[in-house]
C-alpha cells in the first residue's frame, strides 16, 4: 500500500504497517469482538469468490491465486484477493484534547502512530474505517470508508491534526452523536477526566457493537524535572495548584495515576470494553497485538 | 535633623502595608503546565482548608522600598548643613601680573587665600573677577584660577555692584591696591577681608599705541605712543618700535613718578607694530605693545578702462584706495562703468551711461538711509544724469532727483551700487563733489569709513600702575566667619536611590521569566 512521502516522517514506515498487519490479520479476521446486533458487511478480503482487489505475493500465499497477466504485466508475483464473506465498520476515536499535547505531547504522537497502524490493518483485512478526533467537541472526521485510498486519507489528517497547548477539554461522550450505525469503536485516549471517562464509555458503548479503550500513559507526565514549590496548571482547564515538588510529590501522582488506571480497568472489565494501559515507553506493536489477544479473550 | 519641603506626601508611607497586603497570595511561582491538575492534589502545597497562611511574595519588600523612597522624595527632604559663603572678588587688573620676590601677585595672593579659607569651617567659596562681576567662576579651582590669570588687564576692573554684594555672605577681596577706586564699594560696605600684595613699586609701561595714515603720505603711518611711570620712583627707559621689517625707531625717555610721555613716530606701511621698553621691569606685561595694522592698509580697487578720468582721478587721490593692476582679482571692489565684469564675491560700483547727459528733471534729495553728516551738498547745476535708473523692491535709493533715483543700493548678496549720474561732464569736473561721491559710494559698499581711519590698542589709564593706592593702606580688615545654616535638598539622593531599586525590581522580574519561559519550553521538549 502505497503512502505519501510527506506524511511518512510522523506514522510508522509501510513496511513496519505491513508487517503490523500480517501479525494482526489472523487477530481481527477470525474472531472479532462482537457484540450483539453485529451485522456482516460485504467487501473484506478474505476468502470468498468475489474479486477485490490484487497484491504483491507473499510467502504463503496460495499459488492459484496469482494473476499471471497482472504477474507478467509488473514483472513481480501479483495474487488476486477476493472480497470476504464477512467484514464490518470499524470508527477510531482519538483524543486531540490538551493533556495529549504536554510534555513534548508524546502521547499524542504515540496515539497517532497506533491509530494509523489499526486503520491500516483493518483496511487491509477489508473493513470499513472511519476516523473521529475529539477535544471538548468532535475536532476533525473522516467517515468510514475503505481501500488504500481511504488511508490514505486517514493518514494525512492524522498529520494534520495538532491538539491544543490548552484550553481543549477531553469530553468523549461528543462522539455518541457522531457514530451511526453498526460500528466497532477503538477509542485511544490517556482518559485523564474526573471519572476516567466512564460515563463517556458507557454512551459510546450503547451505539457501537464493540469497544476497545488503548489509554495512553506517560511516566514522564507524573514526574517533575525540578525541585521546589511550582504553581501547577492545568492545560484543559486552566486550573492553578501550588504544589511543592520532589519525589514524594512525584510518587504521589504516580500512585493517583495508577489508581485512575485500576479504577478504569475495572469498570472496562465490568462492561465488557477491551481495556489496555499502554506506557509510549512500551512497543506499540507489541502492545496492540497484546491488547487484540486480550480482546479475543474478551469476546 | 531631616526636614521636609511638604510633608503632606508623607502619608504615602501608609501604601506599604497596602502593597503588603496585595503581595498576601504568597510569591509569585514558576507555572508548570500538567495534564491534569487532579494527579497532583496530593501534593499540594499548602491546604486552604486547613487555614494555613502562606508568606507574602518576598518582592513586597521591594516594591514598598521603591514606594517608599519614592514619597519620601515628593515630600522634599532636606537635611540642615552648616556652610559659611564666601564670595572671593579678584582684582584682575594687569597690575595682578606683578611679579615679587616668590611669584606674581595672583599667584602669592591665592597662596594667602587658600590659607585663610583654610582656617573657615564649611566654607563655600564663590570666585568672581572685578573687571566681569556679574559672571560667577565657581569655586577656587585651579582652572577656574588659570581663566583669571589669562584674561587678567583685558577688562577695565571697577567695584562690585550692590546686588551681588548680600549680607549673607561673606565678600574677600584679592588686590594688590594699585587702583584706589576699587574700594570704593557702593553703599559704603567694605570687604570682610582684603588680601593684598604689593611689594613692588617700580614700573614704566605702555599704557596706549595708535596709528593712522599719514595726511602726507599715504603710504606711511603716523604711530603714537603713551609711557607711563607708573611706579614711585623716577625711571629712564628707551622706546624701541619696530615692524616686521625690524626697528624703525628708537627713543630715550625718563619720567617721574606718576608721569606720563607720548611718544610719535612715521613708520612706512606695515601689517603691524611692536613697542618695547628697555630695560623690562616687574611687570612685563605691559613692557611691550603690539598693534595690528590692518584696518588702515589700502583697499585695492579694480577701474574698468572706460571710467571717465575724473573717477580715475578721485580714486587715485583717495588715501584709503589703491587702483589694482589690470585683471587683477584679488580687488576688495570693482568701479564698473560698462565693460569691466564682476569678480565673484566682490564689491561693485556700476557707472550707468545710455542716454544722452541731461540735468536732473527735480531737485536732488539725499534718503534718510544716509546719515546727515555724510551728506554732500551737491550743485544740481553742475549734475548731469546719462541713464535711468530703476529702483526694484529691497533696494536703498541713496540720492534721487525729483523721483529720478540717482543713487541705488542694490539689493543681493554681494554689494551692488548703481548711479546714473554723468561723472563726465566738465561742470561736474570744476567742484569738489565727484571726490566726495566717490568716497562715499565707497564707503557705502564696503561697509566702513575710509577716512580718518585710527587703530589703537589701549590698555586704560593706570593700567601702569603697580604701587598700592595711599587710601588702602589701613583697608585690611577682617570680620569674624559668620557660619550660616543652610538646608540642602535631599530630593536627588532619594529619586536615584528610587531608581536603583526599580532597576532591581526590572532584573527580578526579567529573570523570573527567563526561568518560567525556560522550564515551560524543557517541559514540552
Amino acid at each position: 500500500m502505497a503512502t505519501q512521502v510527506l506524511i511518512r516522517a510522523a506514522l510508522p514506515s509501510e513496511s513496519e504497517l505491513q508487517s503490523f498487519a500480517r501479525a494482526a490479520a489472523q487477530l481481527l479476521v477470525e474472531r472479532l469482538p462482537h457484540a450483539q446486533g453485529s451485522r456482516t458487511v460485504n467487501r473484506r478480503a478474505g476468502v470468498g469468490i468475489q474479486h477485490l482487489d490484487h497484491r504483491d505475493y507473499a510467502a504463503g500465499d496460495e499459488v492459484r491465486h496469482i494473476d499471471w497477466r497482472q504477474t507478467a504485466r509488473r514483472r513481480r508475483p501479483i495474487i488476486r484477493r477476493f472480497e470476504s464473506e464477512s467484514v464490518s465498520d470499524w470508527t477510531l476515536v482519538l483524543d486531540a484534547s490538551s493533556s495529549m499535547a504536554v510534555h513534548g505531547a508524546a502521547k499524542w504522537r504515540a496515539a497517532v502512530r497506533v491509530g494509523a497502524a489499526m486503520s491500516y490493518a483493518l483496511l487491509e483485512l477489508g473493513h470499513r474505517v472511519g476516523l473521529l478526533a475529539f477535544g471538548g467537541h468532535v475536532l476533525s472526521e473522516v467517515p468510514r470508508g475503505r481501500g488504500q485510498h481511504h488511508y490514505a486519507a486517514i493518514a494525512r489528517r492524522l498529520v494534520e491534526l495538532q491538539p491544543a497547548r490548552a484550553g481543549e477539554r477531553s469530553e468523549l461522550g461528543v462522539c455518541a452523536r457522531h457514530l451511526h450505525g453498526a460500528a466497532s469503536v477503538f477509542a485511544i485516549s490517556d482518559f485523564l477526566a474526573d471519572d476516567e471517562m466512564r460515563r463517556d464509555l458507557s454512551a459510546l458503548l450503547q451505539r457501537c457493537t464493540a469497544l476497545h479503550a488503548l489509554q495512553v500513559s506517560d511516566a514522564t507526565e507524573t514526574e517533575l524535572q525540578a525541585a521546589g514549590e511550582f504553581d501547577l496548571v492545568d492545560v484543559e482547564t486552566g486550573a492553578r495548584m501550588q504544589a511543592r515538588a520532589g519525589e514524594d510529590a512525584n510518587a504521589r501522582a504516580t500512585g493517583e495515576r495508577a489508581a485512575m488506571t485500576a479504577r478504569l480497568r475495572s469498570f472496562c472489565a465490568r462492561s465488557g470494553i477491551a481495556f489496555t494501559d499502554w506506557d509510549v515507553a512500551q512497543s506499540w506493536q507489541h502492545t496492540l497485538l497484546r491488547h487484540l489477544i486480550q480482546a479475543r479473550s474478551l469476546c | 535633623m531631616l526636614t521636609f519641603v511638604a510633608p503632606v506626601w508623607l502619608f504615602g508611607i501608609l501604601l506599604v502595608p497596602v502593597i503588603r497586603w496585595l503581595h498576601r497570595g504568597g510569591r509569585h511561582l514558576r507555572a508548570v503546565p500538567v495534564s491534569r491538575l487532579g494527579l497532583w492534589r496530593r501534593a499540594a502545597a499548602s491546604s486552604p482548608a486547613a487555614g494555613e497562611r502562606r508568606p507574602p511574595d518576598p518582592a513586597w519588600r521591594r516594591r514598598a522600598l521603591m514606594t517608599a523612597l519614592l514619597v519620601v522624595a515628593l515630600a522634599g527632604p532636606q537635611l540642615p548643613e552648616q556652610r559659611t559663603d564666601i564670595t572671593l572678588w579678584i582684582d584682575d587688573s594687569l597690575s595682578m601680573l606683578t611679579r615679587e620676590e616668590h611669584g606674581t601677585r595672583f599667584a602669592d595672593g591665592l597662596a594667602q587665600v587658600r590659607t585663610l579659607l583654610a582656617e573657615v569651617p564649611h566654607a563655600n567659596v564663590d570666585v568672581r573677577t572685578l573687571g566681569d562681576p556679574w559672571h560667577s567662576l565657581g569655586s577656587l579651582s585651579d582652572a577656574n584660577i588659570a581663566a583669571v590669570v589669562a584674561g587678567a588687564g583685558r577688562k577695565r576692573p571697577s567695584a562690585p555692584p550692590a546686588a551681588l554684594l548680600l549680607g549673607d555672605r561673606m565678600h574677600w577681596l584679592l588686590t594688590d591696591g594699585a587702583h584706589a577706586a576699587l574700594f570704593e564699594w557702593p553703599g559704603g560696605s567694605r570687604p570682610d577681608r582684603i588680601v593684598q600684595l604689593a611689594g613692588v613699586t617700580r614700573n614704566v609701561g605702555l599704557e596706549r599705541i595708535s596709528a593712522r595714515r599719514s595726511l602726507n603720505d599715504p603710504e606711511r603711518y603716523d604711530v603714537s605712543l603713551k609711557v607711563t611711570n607708573g611706579g614711585t620712583a623716577s625711571e629712564t627707559r628707551v622706546v624701541i618700535i619696530a615692524a616686521d621689517s625690524g626697528e624703525l625707531a628708537r627713543s630715550d625717555l625718563r619720567l617721574d613718578p606718576g608721569a606720563f610721555t607720548l611718544v610719535t613716530a612715521s613708520i612706512p606701511a606695515s601689517a603691524k607694530v611692536r613697542a618695547t621698553l628697555q630695560p623690562g621691569d616687574a611687570l612685563a606685561e605691559d613692557d611691550e605693545i603690539v598693534l595690528d595694522l590692518g584696518p588702515l592698509h589700502r583697499r585695492r580697487i579694480a577701474i574698468d578702462a572706460k571710467c571717465p578720468p575724473a573717477l580715475r582721478a578721485a580714486v587715485a587721490a583717495h588715501p584709503a584706495l589703491a587702483q589694482a593692476e589690470q585683471g587683477a582679482s584679488d580687488v576688495e571692489a570693482v568701479l564698473d562703468c560698462g565693460t569691466r565684469s564682476v569678480i565673484g564675491g566682490a564689491a561693485s560700483i556700476r557707472i550707468l551711461a545710455n542716454r544722452t547727459a541731461s540735468r536732473p528733471s527735480g531737485p536732488v534729495q539725499w534718503s534718510s538711509a544716509v546719515p546727515e553728516s555724510r551728506r554732500i551738498r551737491l550743485d544740481a547745476e553742475r549734475m548731469q544724469v546719462a541713464a535711468r535708473l530703476e529702483a526694484r523692491p529691497g533696494d536703498v535709493i541713496l540720492l534721487a532727483a525729483g523721483d529720478e533715483p540717482l543713487i541705488v543700493s542694490r539689493a543681493g548678496a554681494s554689494q551692488l551700487l548703481e548711479t546714473s549720474l554723468d561723472f563726465s561732464s566738465e561742470e561736474a569736473l570744476r567742484g569738489p563733489e565727484i571726490p566726495l561721491l566717490v568716497n562715499l559710494m565707497f564707503e557705502r559698499i564696503l561697509g566702513g569709513p575710509l577716512l580718518d581711519a585710527i587703530a589703537t590698542v589701549d590698555r586704560g589709564a593706570g593700567s601702569a600702575r603697580v604701587a598700592p593706592s595711599e587710601r588702602t593702606g589701613a583697608s585690611t580688615s577682617a570680620r569674624a566667619p559668620t557660619v550660616s545654616r543652610s538646608l540642602r535638598d535631599w530630593t536627588q539622593p532619594f529619586v536615584i536611590a528610587a531608581l536603583l531599586v526599580l532597576l532591581w525590581e526590572l532584573f527580578a522580574l526579567a529573570l523570573q521569566a527567563y526561568r518560567s519561559t525556560n522550564y515551560a519550553g524543557a517541559e514540552t521538549r
